[in-house]
């Protein structure tokens, strides 16, 4: 850690606690305890999700069709490609295990990495400028290459993007690789832990960037409902004194899933997003593609995305009075 | 510290109370609402289970981190904002860069590299793994990197 880094982490050292904490210890001090989640409002609710973007607009919600009739309670799964759903990811290791030469690139961390480049950023060449073995994960930072690309009037900068993968399922050499983290670095970083539970009630997420002042971004979350079925929720916000909000909030909610609601299908898997793009105005999903396209959200130039867990909104019905 | 008979707790709080309480602050961001309330909660539950408390140190800031981190899913960012810059000048920049660290990058960051915590001993009081510790400071230096220069990238 450089000198430098260290003393400005010194200069911490010239703050204090406020004067009256031990005094609040002694008197027994406890935060308010926070609202329980209570899941009795949700059996029979219908799909009612909004986002509210400040200053932002164009939210939409679109749902994905992705499979057969609901089985089970979904597990958590945290991961956002190539599959967002543990039975996807199962498949997809059968398939590896099975010696299916089409997804040998599973198991190779920078291949992986090629094919996101392409599939979900829209970068027609890319390089990977840094790979580190992090205790069994591995981050790789890739570089966009400037020339002639697929889309109309591709940025000719150079854009950055830090991947972070890991073996959810095998952890051998058979083990398939999937994408955990994205950011671009200073441009664009979410500040959520992988796995962090949100709860589907105005949670605010503030992100700091030093992307320029009125730059528009997409922001949103995609849920997994466990049915094979997803859900996003997005619009376009802009940059406005160095961040921009995402605020994820549900009046009332199910799974997506139909009339078949059961409380315990909560908590649900997801995550939430945050891109800039070639188009003028981004709002959709930049995972909702395949991989047999292009992204439908145009060439990507910075991308952020983080898989969460989402809770319930509180029944504020039942609070103590 | 390990060893303080029971129990004055104004020494104690002398002794590791303003420790403690910078490492929430900058596990939060500078948030001092947040540190203020999880040292005050830290030290109110040692009181109450004194007698059950062998090793006074990673439990307080067991707890602390435990209060902050539920505070922080509470209310993530929401009151990042011009308020927060009431602290000194020169600490403006710090916080700034350690805003643009997850907290959990700024938590391992700051126990690791400003308070010498070895990674194991970080990840006890953050109630993590060392695994995902290093994960954090490996990002968190990463992350600085860009933030505040570039004239030493080690992963020391």
């Amino acid at each position: 850690m450089p000198e430098r880094w260290l003393a400005q982490l010194d200069k911490l050292e010239s703050l204090e606690p406020s004067a009256d904490v031990l005094e609040r210890a002694r008197q027994g001090y406890r935060r308010p305890s926070p609202t329980p989640p209570s899941r009795g409002r949700l059996a029979a609710a219908l799909v009612a999700l909004l986002i509210a973007i400040a200053g932002g607009s164009g939210a939409f919600w679109a749902f994905r069709d992705r499979g057969p009739e609901p089985t089970a309670p979904p597990a958590v799964f945290h991961a956002l490609w190539p599959e967002q759903d543990l039975t996807g990811a199962q498949d997809a290791q059968a398939k590896v295990d099975a010696r299916d030469p089409t997804y040998a690139w599973r198991t190779d961390p920078a291949r992986v990495a090629a094919r996101f480049s392409k599939h979900v950023l829209g970068w027609a060449r890319a390089i990977v400028t840094d790979q580190t073995n992090v205790d069994g994960n591995v981050v790789i930072d890739l570089i966009s290459v400037p020339g002639p690309c697929e889309f109309p009037g591709c940025p000719a900068g150079e854009h950055r993007v830090t991947l972070t993968m890991a073996r959810l399922l095998e952890q051998g050499e058979e083990g398939i690789w999937s994408v955990v983290g994205v950011d671009s670095g200073a441009l664009l970083t979410l500040p959520l832990e992988v796995g962090q539970e949100i709860t589907l009630s105005h949670a605010m997420v503030t992100v700091s960037t030093t992307l320029p002042e009125g730059t528009h971004v997409g922001v949103g979350w995609t849920i997994q409902f466990g049915c094979g079925n997803s859900g996003s929720m997005g619009g376009t916000t802009s940059v406005h004194q160095g961040s921009f909000k995402i605020v994820v909030e549900s009046t009332t909610f199910g799974n997506g899933c139909g009339d078949d609601i059961q409380p315990s299908t909560y908590p649900l898997s997801g995550y939430v997003w945050a891109y800039t793009s070639d188009a003028p105005a981004p709002q959709n999903d930049p995972f909702e593609g395949s991989l047999d396209s292009l992204p439908s959200v145009g060439y990507v130039l910075e991308l952020a995305a983080v898989p969460v867990t989402f809770l319930p909104v509180p029944d504020v019905s039942q609070s103590p009075k | 510290m390990d060893t303080l008979e029971r129990r004055d707790f104004d020494s104690l709080y002398r002794e590791i109370g303003p420790g403690l309480w910078r490492a929430i602050y900058a596990y939060s961001g500078g948030r001092r609402e947040i540190a203020d309330d999880a040292v005050a909660e830290a030290f109110a539950r040692a009181i109450e289970h004194e007698s059950e408390i062998r090793r006074f140190f990673p439990w307080m800031y067991r707890v602390a981190f435990r209060t902050a981190a539920a505070e922080l899913r509470r209310a993530p960012n929401d009151t990042f904002g011009e308020e927060l810059w009431e602290d000194a000048d020169d600490v403006r920049d710090v916080l700034r860069a350690l805003r643009e660290l997850s907290p959990g990058q700024r938590g391992a960051v700051f126990l690791h590299y400003h308070a010498d915590l070895p990674i194991r001993e970080v990840a006890k009081v953050m109630g993590t793994s060392t695994a995902v510790v290093k994960v954090h400071l490996h990002r968190g230096r990463r992350r600085l990197r860009e933030l505040l220069g570039d004239e030493d990238v080690s992963d020391a």
